[in-house]
């Protein structure tokens, strides 16, 4: 067991995802068809030896308690550390795109005070699709006595980017929240840089696969880039599992006549039409003569007979009724709000 | 704690031979079924889901598969206080041990497990049977029948009825007769293997049973017989449902096929009397760009990359490029490479098929592979 502990920053949205984050965080953003943004960095720190994990709650937290539940999942159900839901701050709205804000750890300066599991703290932000052991970084950190490490990693240029993950010991989590007891505004990762400059900040690099989600284009290009079965293997099959909910669904039936084609399909579907290039989710039902492509589809939708539907994204419990031809852009795909019935 | 109304017992220490290679390391009921499942997750799940939370597990034969799919229930919702999955093997005491000798003798050997419990009735369950059932209505027969015991039974063919347990009932359905496989069936209505006793009755016929020398020990043979000749309140509880033993390759396999018919006898993906299972923790399958996929079942962390016709992908199974495979059970973690042939064959779990085999043909009997070529 490492001597840290973790706190998960899930209470910022993102913009221009439409309807998809009308009602939940990006945190709560379904991903890869069974799983949602949040599972990564969970996951992460389960799989780095961190077993206290502290999850910063959104206002509209709904679906991302319905998804993270008790933490079982992730082993963090237990009595050794586990994983705390903590509260927000006023300041985090649906609309609020801002991360790290210091004011949300003033209201959880207990949480950080009294964590007996550890007296680092490993803080992540919850929308970048990796799977990473921080293991290496943490051991960095500690062994370079700096105050703070920042975790980057090469985007496909090969340029470094911040991977919205920092370590820093509790003592100077907690420094920072006497010293600016009403300076809700403030952000921690300005803050820790402005205290600490370049000399006392260190610097990891993770040359991983790693994809942040900030926009809609990053959210179809991550889920899409799945279908290379190198960076599927890469994410979902290495030695490092990625935990998400479970929901104990039947296997998938295709059935005579089905046609599906590089996709990703998980258990609970029924597929009569035909699919190609899609990321479906789990209990969808596409009937047949129905034809999708290049579309994300989220649970419990169903496309009817006849219909066309080509880059969108439907979220859960759409239904298109029969022979409707539905066609988004390549870049810009075609948004279908929940529980929509066309 | 309260008095619990029904406790269950599982016996799940059956060798299974004739499912041949299929269990060759593992119990019976820890044979894979239907891509996802093993065998005991439908006995478990109808546990649960009539609300039974505390289920006693006899087992015996090679168990450590078994063992650690079950963990601590919790797959199954049976991870609850005052309750849920107790694995119980043949243990010793003062004068020794004794492994479990007979259906009824393992049930005598944990009376004091039973006891802690205090239950006023004990459900009596196989590992080896696919099916769904609400036991609670057949616990409600049996109250109301105020029964010691109650059989579960169904009808089968009359020229069939000779291979069962069968049961002759009168008019109020008490058991009035009982035959183990009669060359002559006076009534087709088979036992399931399924039984609600009240405890207090249950526990002295085990008791009488286990001096009596010349007992082998079993429910069906021993125990119900001697119960009928006491004149105790037997009665037979009606199921008209799916009911499957698969003790056999071939029942095991056309019960599998089964699952891919149209409006399939049993339906595994309604979400009323649910399967669970502790398997579920796999990515979405990949189903690559030449795939073919016709009437078939697969699960999660599948690669499907060559043509699957009329088949069960169990999780975590690969077919590679150019493989055909045509009415065969893969069962979970089994790796077929390219350009293969397997047809009306069941591969066991987590064996691997080198390039360019054939297996199998579509004329001949089921191919059974337990081991990697």
């Amino acid at each position: 067991m490492k001597n840290v502990f973790g706190i998960i920053f899930a209470n910022y949205n993102a913009a221009g995802f439409g309807e998809l984050l009308h009602r939940r965080t990006i945190a709560s953003l379904p991903f890869a068809g069974r799983y949602r943004l949040i599972d990564f960095p969970m996951s992460n720190m389960v799989n780095s030896g961190i077993g206290t994990v502290g999850v910063i709650m959104p206002a509209a937290y709904r679906s991302l308690i319905d998804h993270i539940g008790s933490g079982k999942e992730w082993n963090l159900s237990k009595k050794i550390g586990g994983m705390f839901i903590l509260p927000g701050t006023v300041f985090s709205g649906s609309s609020n795109t801002q991360k790290f804000m210091l004011s949300d750890l003033l209201v959880n300066h207990r949480y950080i005070e009294r964590r007996p599991e550890g007296t680092y703290a490993l803080i992540s932000s919850a929308n970048e699709v990796c799977n990473v052991d921080y293991s290496e970084m943490i051991d960095q950190h500690i062994a370079s006595g700096k105050s703070v490490t920042f975790a980057y990693f090469k985007d496909e240029n090969g340029s470094e980017k911040s991977l919205d993950c920092f370590i820093v010991s509790r003592d100077i989590l907690m420094g920072l929240i006497k010293s600016y007891p009403r300076s809700s505004h403030l952000d921690l990762v300005e803050l820790l840089k402005t205290t600490y400059g370049d000399k006392d900040a260190g610097k990891y690099v993770f040359d991983t696969y790693v994809r942040p989600i900030d926009t809609i284009e990053d959210y179809v290009k991550a889920n899409m880039e799945l279908l290379d079965p190198q960076i599927h293997k890469l994410l979902f099959r290495g030695e490092r599992a990625v935990f998400t909910k479970i929901q104990d669904e039947a296997p998938t039936i295709y059935n005579d006549g089905c046609e599906v084609k590089n996709s990703l399909v998980p258990a609970g579907c029924k597929i009569s039409g035909k699919v190609e290039n899609c990321i479906l989710a789990r209990s969808i039902e596409i009937e047949e003569g129905a034809s999708l492509k290049n579309c994300i589809v989220f649970q419990h939708c169903i496309v009817k007979r006849g219909t066309v539907i080509e880059n969108a994204i439907l979220d859960k419990y759409v239904t298109i009724s029969s022979s409707v031809r539905l066609c988004g852009g390549t870049e810009r795909p075609l948004i279908i709000g929940k529980n929509l019935t066309l | 704690m309260s008095r619990k109304s029904c406790i269950a017992m599982l016996l799940a220490g059956g060798q299974g031979t004739r499912l041949g290679a299929l269990t060759d390391n593992i119990a019976k009921p820890a044979v894979s079924f239907g891509g996802k499942y093993r065998i005991i997750d439908f006995s478990l799940s109808n546990c649960i889901n009539s609300g039974i939370d505390t289920v006693g597990i006899l087992v015996q034969y090679r168990p450590g598969t078994l063992n650690r799919y079950l963990g601590n229930g919790e797959a199954w919702d049976l991870d609850v206080s005052g309750g849920g999955v107790h694995v119980l093997s043949p243990y010793a005491t003062q004068k020794g041990g004794a492994w479990y000798e007979g259906t009824a003798d393992a049930i005598y050997h944990n009376i004091n497990f039973i006891d802690l419990y205090d239950p006023e009735n004990v459900l009596i369950l196989s590992g080896d049977h696919i099916y769904k059932m609400d036991y609670a209505r057949m616990l409600e027969a049996h109250k109301k029948n105020k029964a010691d015991l109650t059989v579960s039974v169904m009808e089968v063919p009359w020229e069939e009825a000779s291979r069962f347990g069968i049961m002759t009932l009168d008019e109020e359905d008490r058991i009035v007769k009982f035959s183990e496989k009669p060359k002559e069936p006076d009534s087709n209505m088979a036992s399931m293997g399924i039984y609600i006793f009240s405890w207090d009755v249950l526990k002295s016929a085990l008791v009488d049973d286990h001096l009596d020398e010349t007992s082998e020990k079993d429910f069906g043979k021993n125990i119900i017989p001697k119960l009928l000749e006491a004149g105790k309140r037997l009665f037979a509880y009606h199921f008209d449902g799916y009911w499957k033993d698969v003790g056999t390759i071939d029942s095991y396999y056309n019960s599998q096929m089964e699952l891919l018919e149209k409006d399939a006898p049993l339906n595994i993906f309604e979400h009323k009397m649910r399967i669970f299972s502790n398997s579920n923790n796999s990515p979405s399958s990949f189903i690559g760009p030449n795939a073919v996929l016709k009437d078939s079942l697969v699960c999660n962390g599948c690669g499907v990359f060559g043509t699957l016709e009329h088949s069960i992908l169990g999780v975590d199974a690969v077919v590679r490029d150019g493989s055909v495979i045509k009415d065969s059970i893969i069962l979970p973690g089994v790796r077929i490479g390219d350009n293969c042939r397997i047809t009306k064959a069941i591969i066991n779990e987590g064996v691997e098929i080198p390039d360019g085999s054939v297996i199998g043909s579509e004329d001949g009997d089921i191919t059974v592979v337990g081991k990697s070529l």
